[in-house]
C-alpha cells in the first residue's frame, strides 16, 4: 500500500518579527530584524541585553476572549501559542471537521522556568548556619507557610499542559504527544504528527511549538551558560550566523504552528494545501550535554533520515533552513554536517537562518522555520542569512547573504538541533499533484 | 494487526532495588514500600509516606564526574534501568551500532534543584538576611550555571543516550504516566518502519521532593495527612502514595530475536483523551487508530458528546486489543492503573466492567506496593506483565481494597495460571489521558 502523503492546510505564526505568518514572512523577505533591547525586565547588570520579544499588545489583541478561562494555565509561550494555533485552525477551516476524534495536537514546548519571584519566594528561606560558607539548609516549612508552592505555578511548568489547553481550545480529540527536545521540540512536533497521520492514527494535526523563556530567570540561566552573544554594535546586528564575527545567540521567543493532514482528507474537503511534509529524521549526538558533536554526527544522522525517510536524494534538494544559531560551534559544525550529506552539491545548494532576523525562539523555532520554508516555496524566494559580513574560512557555503533571492524551489531541509544533543530534520516540499 | 515485537531486554529501578528480579521476589512475597517518610523537607506535608527508590552512585553507572554534576536522581535511575535493559539486549545478538539503535523517553516532571541555588543565597545575604538588590547585583552570578539545563526534561534522556551512544531515532515526551506508553508505542514505530533495528524505551518516575509533594497534592493526587493510609489501590481513595522508579525496555523485531532470551511480545498499544467539559463542536471521540482497526470499542459518551473518563479508559484499552488481534476474553491479566484516588478509580472499575462483563481476569495492582510511579509506571507495569506472563504466575497485590472485585479477581497469594497469555496494562494521566499497552507471552 502506497504511504499515506502528509500535507500542511494551515499556518500560524507570532514572531518577534509580526504577530502572524504574513507579517513575519514579509519582514522576514525584506530583511528586518526582530531583535531589540530587552524591555520585559532590567537587563542592565547582565552582559548581554537584547532579545527577540513579541509585542504583548500582539498576544492581548488576538488571543480568543472566549478562551479567557483558559488564561490562568497558559504562560506566555502558551498564550502564543494559542493565538498561532488559532491562525493556523482559521487556515485550514479545522473548524468544519465534525469528527474531532481524528484530530490530534503534538507540541513541543517546555512549560514555565521558575521566574523571578519563585526565586524571591524561596531564597529568603536558607538560613545559613555560621559555620562558614555553603553551612545552612533550607527551611522548607516556612517556605510552604509563606506559601511557596503556587497551584497554578505547577500548572504552567508542566510540559504537556500547552497541548491540553490547545485540545480544549481546539477541540481536539485525538491524539496529544507533548515533546520537550530543548531546541528540536518544534520540528519533532511537527514529525510525530505527520507519523501519527501517516500510521493512520489521525486524519489531521495540530503540530508546532511555543516558547518564551524571556523572563530574567529564564536569560539569566542562558548568561550562565556564556551562550549568549556579549559583543555586538547594536542589537539589529548581534545575530549573524555564519559570519566570521558571530559570537553566541540572540534569544527570542514565539510559537509556530501547522495544521497537518492526509493528503486524500484535504482533497475531499478541498483544505488550502501549502506544502508537504515529505519526510522527517531525528537523531541523538550521544557526545555531550553543552557542546555539539565536533563533526556534527547526529546532525548528519538527522539529515540523512529525512532524506530516507522522504525517498529523496540529496541533489534533489535546492534549499535548507539552517538551525544556524550564530555560536561559533553550531555554525561551522553544521557546515561540516551538510558537507558531509551533500558533497558537492553542498556547494550548489543555498543555506540561509532565519534566526539571523528571529532569534533563536528555542522549542518554536523548528515550527517557525518550516512555516517560513514553506511559504518560501511557494513563493520562490529564499529568505536571507542576515548580517552577513565577514567571511568564515570554516562557513564556506553560499549562506544567501542579506538580500531574499528570487528562485523556484521545490524540496527543502529544515534543520533542528537541541540542547543536549538532540537532532531533528524534516524534508519539506512544495506540493505537487502527482 | 501489528507485526510482533519481542522485549529482548530489560532493566528496572524501583523501591525494591534495582534490577526486575528482586522486584519480582517482593511482589511475590507480598511486600510493600510505602512508608512514613522522615525527611525534614517534607515536614510541612507530615505524616506523608513514599515509596523511595535507593540512591545510586553515578560512578557506578559509567557516568564522569563532570557529567554527574548535572544528574540527579531521575537521571540516576534511568541511566541505571537503561543500561542493565541494553545490556541484556546485548547478550547473544548481533552488536548494533549507536544510529540503528532508537531511544525514546517518557520523563515525568523534573524539578529545580534548590541545591543549585545554595550559592546565590548565600552571596545575596545582607545585614537582615537575603537582599533581593545583592541577588540582582550579582548573587545570581553564584547559581550554578548547569540549573537551567538540570531542569529540563531532556538532559537526563541526553545524558543516557551519551553513556549508552545512542544516537539513532529519539524524542523526550513528558509528563505522567501517558509520556511512557508514547515512548513505548514511539520505539515500537520506529522498529517497525525500520528507522531503527531495535529500539530502547524508557519511562521515570518524578524524585520525591518537597516541591513534588507539593505539586501532586495541588493536584490531588496526594490527600494531605493520609500518611501510611495513602497507596491503597481499590480501597475509597485514600490518595496515592509517591514512589520513586523508572523501567526500560528494548524492542525488537521478533523474527531478529529468534532463538534468543525475551521477555515477551509488546502486543498492542492505544491511548486516548477524556474529555468532560462542554464541546464547541459536540463532535464525538474513540481512541486513536480505531477506525482504522476497525474495531467497534467507541467509547459511551458522556452527555453533551463528550468522553467520559471511564469511555476513555475503554477506548484505549479497545485501541490495543484491536492493535493485537484479540478481544477481552483473551486477556487473561490485567494491571489496572489502580490510582488510588476515587474518581479515577471509579471510573476504570466502571470501564473494567464494561471491558470484561462478568469474565474477571486475574489481576494484579502494582501501586500498593511501589506507590504512583508516574511517568515510570506504564513501563514497570508492561515488564511485570511479562514476567507473570512468562512464568505463568500472579503474585498478590499488596494493600488493595475490595474496589475493583466485582470485575477483576486478584489473587491473595501467588496463583499459577497456566494458561495465561496475555496481559493488558493500563495508565491514566493527570488530565485524563489513558493508556493501555498489550503484552504476549513470548
Amino acid at each position: 500500500m502506497p504511504r499515506k502523503r502528509v500535507v500542511v492546510t494551515g499556518c500560524g505564526l507570532m514572531s518577534p518579527l509580526g504577530p502572524d505568518a504574513a507579517s513575519t514572512f514579509a519582514a522576514a523577505r525584506e530583511g528586518r530584524s526582530g531583535v531589540r533591547r530587552l524591555r520585559s525586565f532590567d537587563p542592565a547588570r547582565l552582559p548581554c541585553q537584547i532579545g527577540g520579544e513579541v509585542e504583548t499588545a500582539w498576544i492581548e489583541e488576538r488571543e480568543n476572549p472566549a478562551h479567557r478561562r483558559l488564561g490562568k494555565f497558559s504562560t506566555r509561550g502558551v498564550r502564543m501559542m494559542r493565538v498561532a494555533a488559532a491562525e493556523a485552525a482559521a487556515a485550514a477551516r479545522l473548524g468544519e471537521l465534525g469528527d474531532r476524534s481524528r484530530i490530534g495536537v503534538a507540541l513541543g514546548s517546555h512549560g514555565e522556568h521558575p521566574g523571578v519571584g519563585d526565586l524571591m519566594q524561596l531564597l529568603p528561606h536558607w538560613r545559613p548556619a555560621g559555620g562558614g560558607a555553603w553551612q545552612g539548609s533550607w527551611d522548607f516549612g516556612s517556605f510552604a507557610r509563606a506559601g511557596g508552592y503556587d497551584f497554578l505555578g505547577f500548572y504552567r511548568r508542566k510540559v504537556d499542559v500547552a497541548t491540553s489547553v490547545l485540545a480544549v481550545a481546539l477541540d481536539c480529540q485525538g491524539p496529544a504527544v507533548s515533546i520537550c527536545s530543548a531546541c528540536a521540540a518544534g520540528a519533532q512536533a511537527v514529525g510525530e504528527a505527520a507519523r501519527l497521520i501517516r500510521d493512520g492514527k489521525a486524519d489531521a494535526m495540530l503540530a508546532g511549538g511555543c516558547e518564551s523563556a524571556l523572563s530574567y530567570v529564564g536569560f539569566m540561566g542562558f548568561v550562565l551558560l556564556t551562550a549568549l552573544v556579549e559583543k555586538y554594535e547594536s542589537p539589529e546586528k548581534a545575530s549573524r550566523p555564519f559570519d566570521r564575527k558571530r559570537n553566541g545567540f540572540v534569544m527570542s521567543e514565539g510559537a509556530g504552528a501547522l495544521v497537518l493532514e492526509e493528503l486524500g482528507h484535504a482533497r475531499a474537503r478541498r483544505a488550502p494545501i501549502l506544502g508537504e511534509v515529505l519526510g522527517y529524521g531525528d537523531s541523538a549526538d550521544a557526545f555531550r550535554i553543552t557542546d555539539m558533536h565536533p563533526r556534527g554526527a547526529g546532525a548528519v544522522l538527522a539529515m540523512r533520515g529525512a532524506l530516507r525517510d522522504a525517498g529523496v536524494e540529496p541533489a534533489q534538494v535546492e534549499y535548507i533552513n539552517a538551525h544556524g544559531t550564530s555560536t561559533p560551534k553550531n555554525d561551522s559544525t553544521e557546515t561540516l554536517a551538510i558537507k558531509e550529506v551533500f558533497g558537492d552539491h553542498a556547494k550548489r545548494v543555498p543555506v540561509s537562518s532565519n534566526k539571523s532576523m528571529l532569534g533563536h525562539t528555542i522549542g518554536a523555532a523548528g515550527a517557525i522555520e518550516a512555516i517560513l520554508t514553506l511559504e518560501g516555496m511557494r513563493r520562490s524566494e529564499i529568505l536571507p542569512t542576515i548580517n552577513y559580513e565577514n567571511r568564515d574560512p570554516k562557513c564556506d557555503l553560499d549562506y544567501v547573504p542579506n538580500e531574499t533571492r528570487p528562485a523556484a524551489h521545490r524540496i527543502a531541509l529544515s534543520n533542528s538541533f537541541g540542547f543536549g544533543g538532540q537532532n531533528a530534520c524534516l524534508c519539506l516540499g512544495r506540493f505537487e499533484d502527482a | 494487526m501489528l507485526p510482533l515485537l519481542a522485549v529482548t531486554g530489560a532493566g528496572a529501578v524501583t523501591a525494591a532495588g534495582r534490577g526486575l528480579d528482586p522486584l519480582w521476589r517482593a511482589l511475590l512475597e507480598g511486600r510493600a514500600f510505602p512508608a512514613l517518610d522522615p525527611d525534614p523537607q517534607l515536614a510541612g506535608f507530615a505524616p506523608i509516606a513514599t515509596a523511595r527508590s535507593p540512591r545510586l552512585d553515578p560512578a557506578a553507572l559509567g557516568a564522569d564526574a563532570r557529567a554527574a554534576r548535572l544528574m540527579g536522581h531521575h537521571t540516576h535511575m534511568l541511566l541505571a534501568c537503561a543500561g542493565d535493559a541494553l545490556a541484556e539486549a546485548g547478550r547473544g545478538g548481533e552488536e548494533l551500532r549507536g544510529e540503528e539503535v532508537g531511544f525514546f523517553a517518557g520523563m515525568d516532571a523534573v524539578d529545580p534543584a534548590e541545591g543549585d541555588l545554595e550559592g546565590a543565597a548565600l552571596a545575596s545575604l545582607g545585614g537582615e538576611g537575603f537582599s533581593a538588590p545583592r541577588f540582582f547585583a550579582g548573587g545570581y552570578r553564584s547559581i550554578h550555571p548547569l540549573w537551567p539545563l538540570a531542569m529540563l526534561s531532556n538532559i537526563a534522556h541526553c545524558q543516557a543516550a551519551i553513556r549508552f551512544g545512542l544516537r539513532g531515532e529519539n524524542a523526550t515526551f513528558s509528563p505522567g504516566p501517558e509520556a511512557g506508553v508514547q515512548a513505548v508505542a514511539e520505539a515500537a514505530f520506529a522498529v517497525i518502519e525500520g528507522k531503527a533495528r531495535a529500539a530502547l524505551a524508557a519511562g521515570v518516575s518524578a524524585v520525591v521532593s518537597a516541591r513534588a509533594a507539593a505539586r501532586y497534592r495541588e493536584r490531588g493526587l496526594l490527600l494531605p495527612g493520609a500518611g501510611l493510609e495513602a497507596g491503597r489501590p481499590f480501597a475509597g481513595g485514600p490518595g496515592a502514595v509517591l514512589g520513586e522508579g523508572a523501567a526500560a525496555l528494548v524492542l525488537e523485531p521478533a523474527d531478529r530475536a529468534k532463538g534468543r532470551p525475551m521477555h515477551g511480545l509488546l502486543a498492542g498499544w492505544g491511548s486516548a483523551r477524556a474529555v468532560e467539559g462542554p464541546s464547541p463542536s459536540g463532535g464525538g471521540a474513540s481512541a486513536p487508530g480505531l477506525q482504522s482497526a476497525g474495531a467497534d470499542f467507541r467509547p459511551a459518551k458522556a452527555e453533551g458528546g463528550r468522553v467520559s473518563l471511564a469511555g476513555a479508559f475503554r477506548a484505549a484499552a479497545g485501541a490495543a486489543l484491536a492493535m493485537g488481534g484479540v478481544g477481552p476474553e483473551e486477556v487473561g491479566l490485567v494491571i489496572p492503573h489502580g490510582g488510588c484516588g476515587a474518581r479515577v478509580e471509579a471510573a476504570e472499575r466502571e470501564a473494567l466492567a464494561g471491558l470484561f462483563g462478568r469474565g474477571r481476569p486475574l489481576a494484579l495492582a502494582t501501586k500498593g506496593a511501589l506507590g504512583h510511579l508516574l511517568g515510570g509506571a506504564p513501563v514497570t507495569d508492561l515488564l511485570l506483565a511479562l514476567r507473570c506472563l512468562a512464568e505463568k504466575t500472579v503474585p498478590p497485590s499488596p494493600r488493595r481494597g475490595n474496589g475493583a472485585g466485582e470485575a477483576l479477581r486478584f489473587p491473595s497469594r501467588p496463583e499459577r495460571a497456566e494458561g495465561l497469555r496475555r496481559a493488558l496494562v493500563l495508565s491514566c494521566g493527570l488530565d485524563g489521558v489513558c493508556g493501555a499497552l498489550l503484552a504476549a507471552a513470548g
